[in-house]
């Protein structure tokens, strides 16, 4: 097969992988053109744009006007349904201050909404292929377990009915913490809404105020993970708030947005999770060891005078690095000394390195790329039935020519596999419900993609690698994207569903080539060594592919002369004599394939 | 200020510009939708011509601003602003609808049409123009007349746009069509730096109602005759020394009403300000997102067309000499229109300037006879960022002095304008790179020579693909169906590799990753025209082939077409002045196809469908703009299908 030159490969660098070249000049070489792009720190912008709005003093109020336990209010002005947990009792807190409350793991906490890595479908058995040391569990401060189970079932009768409608959420203190847990059970309830097919839902904010950090690394990753939960977080801190400031260290991390604020007016946001440890420790260092409750309506009233007076006109000394000169403005807003150096060009780095990393165009073009690659293995197949069928092909590349036209073959088969490899992997991250409904779009094109790729692989597994039993070493991607096509069709199945009555024109298990390897073993067992459960195991494969053939789920390819199959039967017949007479036996004698369509 | 396309500006001088201002001031006065006046234009040079001012009065109730509870936005009538959308989306922009309402009212109702018809005839020039909210009717009066003569009839007519503190009266979409259209320069939006009447949009009604009233009231007052003084020729407190003190708070907006109605309206002008200036700096936080889409409300309305601040810097009372800014970006335009408003200091007396704010807006006749358009003091703020940065150095000092009132913003406004020329760097060189992609360019051959494949090239291929085709038994779209043959194969290839590239500047016109004027750009309209014409039916082709299998959920083509050949279609649509049609003579295919489908339609149906598509086919055949080679004709299909119908 003449295969056209990869002249495209070249335009795609020239067109779209200008950034990619960019990064390594900026890798080694210090005085490159990119180097002089000014990055700005966005968060300067989201805090003026949250001081400006009357959003956060709104939440604050509904706190100041609960009375019990909680409370949902329906703002006048903005007709906004904002949920106020009261803050906890005194005792509590003091409690809380005295670090008698520490991380507990989440094994058995009543918080199963909460996603992580553990696969819950427990009547899945495949799930527990997944090694146990990937299973991770969180932890999170005690007071947040026990907070949120005091309020926890009355809590879900108001999430329950803002599945639909926009819903603040929010708590002082540690009420902050059952804030949270709330608004993470929403988020759950609407994943689930989603995966159903639901477009209406609104997502939750949950705007906190002096809330202390919740939990550990896996806790955040569990957040951070989630691109809908992750940003709906909100924590409002006074530097001068101690329970707010109370964890600034390991293992406690922080998770979604901050708002660090001053009483002498200042405010600002962070986002990035490795500069609001540092910033939070500052605090409490500064902090004098009070047990009190913070109030923050004085912080507060001070927000929106910022708006209305201009600030100081220079950048001062840092005009030159104006992302360095960003991040000092927004550690002055809150009164934190610029001894964070170290962290700021740190951040600096990785921002850089991010985006210009960061190509929002990628998964397009890759999409593309992929469909080209599966043409050229359409393609092949085609061109290869005179050989045997493409399976067959691949085995024997005997001669120069066929060589040649593989080594094409196996680059796209390579792209391939590593495209839905990462896509399989990204997507099993996702909680089972909200994955589901993500994967539909493009489970067509996995399908597809399984089909015709894992036979190739079949033939390294035995022929290059010289191994057995490929179904139970079957690489995992392949598992879960022929679960999720099955869980698809279980779903969309409709009782009156058509039975195929044409020839499927890709073979519907993709592993129907290992069992043909295994039948050839299993053959050679046979007549070499008389083996009696290779007799039973050949018996099981007659009638599995039987099976396939009524159902009309197998290619017509399978019997083309010189096929790994035929290659099998023609040994087998020998071995079995003509007199033997299986269902399939007749079927083959009868050459009734030739009118397989 | 720009390059000149189909539409002529009109060349703006002092004379003119005084003469717009009171000619505006004294149309709030009468009883007419409007006053006119003819001036003769350049009277020293030789070609001097005729102008007629049309100049809108103002309408001054609250619901001539808001029909609404927020912000009074309705989208806008596409007969009358057919360039009001964003071409490849098909998106229409919004507008303010109490104003437009008023302006509709005005085409069909008064004189208007036969005045301007007339003036047109007789070859006078045409400036539009008005204050405040009269100003808001002029911008509508030029887009409908950009739109209407030099669009649509082509009539290269100069037309000129002059407003005095106007609201803002068109969203981002408006915004983004003046900027495509190159329509810019023919507005001349001056504002006072501390005028609230141009930022009162950026509030919703909600915010503001409780003092509105009285407000437009008081503006109501001034604008009316009813003192002795002729108050839109020179107030009386303009004569004084120390004229602030003077003003009569007293009447209508005490000290807590105008300072409130300050307050809110600056709130929402940050609110907007910092949520642009935000999303230009590429973030990664959907924070802001989220609470603008569910729990904030976020003004629709951005600037358009040339803005001119008169600024004094913080010293308030005095007659010290006023510096103007030009500025153009419409993102720029907004970060100013917020920033300026800002007290400058904490001293300030809020009353004081929350008063000032309410008076600025009846200060332009004054401050165009004090100072008049001083092109002198002119900046154009398009490299003014490079001296921002620059803390010493004889450059940066020339221009601080020369732009005090720029110098004395915060740092936080100069970030937020820094940022706005990264974003526009941005654009430009995402363009750069689709320009190199489309076709050779001299300047770039030595740099990547033979081994780059660009869209002009494959375009070529599937050129001879076709034309090979030809001259066999099939045509080029039934051999890419059955796909036989290798060439077959290539040419699928080929519609992948295009795809590639076309689906990622689609997506980049949709994120607005792209300069306004991407897509007019003659060069791209061409090359995508042609990529439509010889790709679609490969793609519709390969749609039919592949729907005999399972995924077939009954869609036609023409449900799923791709965005890659939606956009161009409504490019070439556009550039035309056609209106957007559904079939095309480059996916007819698609619909022939369709009416070979059993059970779709009735014999009858099809038939005369049939016929339909035949007309449409001679129609585009003779349609000399289309190129005959580029377009498969459907002939096998074509004679499939009667056969078919024959049959039947």
């Amino acid at each position: 097969m003449h295969v056209p030159k990869q002249y495209y490969k070249s335009l795609n660098s020239i067109i779209f992988n200008i950034n990619k070249k960019n990064t390594q000049v900026q890798f080694f070489g210090k005085k490159s053109r990119t180097m002089n792009k000014i990055i700005f720190s966005s968060e300067l912008e989201l805090g003026k744009f949250l001081g400006s709005t009357d959003v956060i003093p709104d939440a604050y109020q509904a706190i100041l006007e609960t009375t019990l336990p909680f409370k949902l209010h329906t703002n006048r002005r903005s007709g906004i349904d904002v949920l106020a947990v009261k803050s906890c009792s005194h005792d509590y807190t003091t409690q809380f201050l005295k670090g008698e409350l520490n991380l507990v793991p989440s094994e058995n906490l009543q918080v199963d909404f909460i996603p992580t890595k553990v696969k819950s479908s427990a009547s899945n058995n495949e799930a527990d292929s997944i090694p146990a040391k990937e299973k991770s569990l969180f932890s999170i401060n005690k007071a947040v377990v026990e907070l949120f189970q005091q309020l926890s079932d009355d809590l879900k009768e108001e999430e329950k009915k803002h599945i639909n409608t926009p819903l603040i959420i929010t708590g002082l203190g540690l009420g902050g913490y059952v804030a949270i847990l709330s608004a993470m059970r929403l988020h759950h309830a609407i994943d689930v809404e989603e995966s159903d097919g639901s477009k209406n839902t609104k997502r939750p904010i949950c705007i906190t105020f002096g809330c202390p950090l919740v939990g550990d690394k896996a806790f955040k990753s569990a957040i951070d993970e989630r691109p809908q939960w992750k940003y709906s977080f909100l924590n409002v801190v006074a530097n001068k708030d101690p329970v707010a400031t109370f964890f600034s260290s390991d293992p406690y991390k922080p998770f979604g947005t901050f708002l660090f604020c001053t009483e002498s007016g200042g405010y600002t946001a962070f986002e990035d999770q490795d500069l609001i440890l540092p910033v939070l420790n500052a605090m409490k260092l500064s902090n004098p060891d009070h047990l009190h409750m913070y109030d923050y309506r004085s912080v507060l009233s001070t927000f929106k005078r910022k708006v209305l007076y201009r600030g100081v006109p220079e950048f001062g000394e840092l005009n030159l690095n104006l992302f360095k000169a960003g991040i000092t403005m927004q550690l002055r807003e809150v009164g934190v000394s610029d001894d964070m150096n170290d962290q700021i060009e740190k951040m600096e780095k990785q921002i850089k390195w991010s985006k210009s990393n960061k190509n929002a165009y990628e998964p397009t073009r890759k999409l593309n790329e992929m469909k080209i690659s599966l043409t050229y293995m359409e393609w092949y197949m085609k061109t290869r039935k005179s050989k045997g069928g493409y399976y067959d092909s691949y085995k024997n590349d005997e001669t120069i020519y066929e060589i040649k036209c593989q080594n094409e073959i196996v680059k796209h088969q390579r792209n391939l596999n590593l495209y839905w490899k990462t896509i399989v992997e990204d997507k099993d991250k996702m909680p089972q419900k909200e994955g589901a409904n993500l994967r539909k779009r493009w489970l067509y094109g996995g399908t597809n993609y399984r089909r015709i790729i894992e036979p190739l692989d079949i033939v390294r597994y035995y022929h290059k690698e010289k191994k057995v039993n490929y179904i139970e070493n079957r690489p995992n991607h392949y598992k879960l994207l022929e679960r999720w096509a099955d869980e698809d069709k279980n779903n969309t199945q409709n009782s009156s569903e058509k039975k195929r009555d044409k020839a499927a024109s890709l073979t519907e298990d993709s592993c129907f080539w290992a069992h043909v390897e295994e039948a050839l073993i299993s053959l050679k067992d046979l007549v070499n060594e008389g083996k009696n459960n290779a007799e039973k195991k050949l018996e099981e494969f007659e009638a599995y592919v039987m099976r396939a053939i009524n159902n009309y789920s197998v290619s017509p390819d399978i019997f083309l002369e010189g096929s790994s199959l035929m290659t099998w039967w023609n040994e087998y017949k020998a071995y079995k004599g003509t007199a033997y007479a299986s269902e399939f036996a007749r079927y083959m004698n009868n050459a009734s394939y030739d009118s397989y369509k | 200020m720009e390059v000149e396309r189909e539409s002529v500006k009109l060349l703006l001088n002092d004379e003119l510009i005084k003469a717009a201002c009171n000619l505006s001031m004294k149309a709030h006065n009468h009883n007419q939708d409007y006053l006119t006046n003819t001036k003769k234009h350049n009277a020293s040079s030789s070609s001097s011509t005729q102008i007629l001012i049309i100049a809108f009065k103002g309408s001054l109730d609250v619901d001539d601003f808001y029909h609404d509870d927020h912000f009074g936005e309705t989208t806008v009538d596409c007969s009358l602003f057919p360039s009001l959308r964003r071409v490849g989306e098909a998106q229409l922009a919004k507008v303010n609808g109490s104003i437009l309402k008023i302006f509709q009212d005005i085409l069909n109702n008064s004189g208007f049409i036969s005045e301007v018809e007339k003036a047109v005839k007789e070859d006078k020039k045409i400036l539009f123009t008005g204050h405040s909210s009269g100003g808001a009717k002029a911008s509508l009066a030029t887009l409908w007349m950009l739109d209407e003569y030099t669009r649509k009839r082509k009539i290269r007519h100069p037309i000129g746009c002059v407003t005095f503190g106007s609201p803002l009266i068109g969203d981002r979409t408006v915004s983004h069509a003046v900027r495509r259209e190159k329509w810019a320069g023919h507005f001349t939006h001056f504002v006072m730096e501390h005028d609230i009447v141009p930022r009162m949009m950026l509030a919703p009604k909600t915010s503001i109602q409780e003092h509105l009233s009285d407000i437009l009231k008081f503006f109501q007052q001034k604008v009316k005759p009813n003192t002795t003084q002729k108050s839109h020729k020179f107030p009386k407190f303009f004569n004084k020394k120390t004229p602030v003190r003077t003003i009569d708070h007293d009447q209508l907006v005490d000290d807590n009403q105008a300072v409130t109605f300050f307050e809110n309206v600056l709130y929402n002008a940050s609110t907007v300000a910092n949520h642009d200036a935000f999303d230009l700096m590429e973030p990664t936080n959907s924070l802001k997102d989220k609470l603008s889409a569910d729990f904030v409300k976020v003004s629709p309305y951005r600037p358009f067309g040339t803005y001119v601040f008169c600024t004094r810097g913080d010293d308030l009372g005095s007659s010290s000499p006023r510096q103007q800014l030009v500025v153009e970006n419409p993102n720029s335009v907004l970060q100013l229109l917020f920033y300026f408003l800002q007290l400058p200091n904490e001293d300030q007396d809020l009353a004081k300037f929350a008063h000032e704010s309410l008076n600025a807006n009846f200060r332009y006749e004054e401050e165009l006879n004090n100072n008049g358009l001083q092109l002198v003091k002119m900046v154009d703020l398009k490299h003014l960022n490079d001296h921002l940065l620059t803390s010493d150095g004889t450059t940066g000092d020339t221009v601080r002095t020369s732009n005090k009132a720029l110098f004395e913003l915060t740092a936080s406004a100069k970030w937020c304008l820094l940022a706005v020329e990264e974003a526009e760097k941005r654009k430009l060189k995402n363009m750069d790179q689709i320009k190199k992609s489309m076709r050779k360019y001299k300047s770039n051959e030595s740099e990547y020579t033979t081994k780059i494949k660009i869209i002009e090239d494959m375009l070529d291929e599937m050129h001879k693909y076709k034309e090979k085709a030809r001259h066999g038994t099939t045509d080029y779209y039934e051999a890419f169906k059955l796909q036989d043959e290798h060439v077959d194969f290539e040419a699928n290839v080929s519609r992948l590799e295009q795809a590639k590239i076309w689906d990622v500047i689609v997506e980049m016109v949709v994120r607005k990753d792209l300069p306004d004027e991407f897509e007019v750009w003659d060069e791209l309209v061409v090359l995508a025209t042609q990529f439509r014409r010889l790709y679609e039916p490969s793609d519709i082709a390969n749609y039919y082939r592949h729907s005999k299998g399972d995924d077939n959920k009954g869609l036609s083509y023409l449900e799923v077409r791709p965005k890659r050949y939606k956009f161009p279609q409504r490019w070439y649509e556009h550039a035309n002045v056609m209106g957007f049609e559904l079939l095309s003579e480059s996916n007819f295919v698609a619909e022939i196809e369709e009416l070979m489908i059993p059970k779709k339609k009735t014999v009858e149906e099809a038939r005369k469908d049939f016929e339909d598509i035949k007309d449409k086919v001679q129609m585009w055949k003779s349609d000399e703009k289309i190129a005959y080679e580029d377009v498969f004709w459907g002939e096998s299909v074509l004679s499939k299908l009667q056969e078919k119908l024959a049959e039947a």
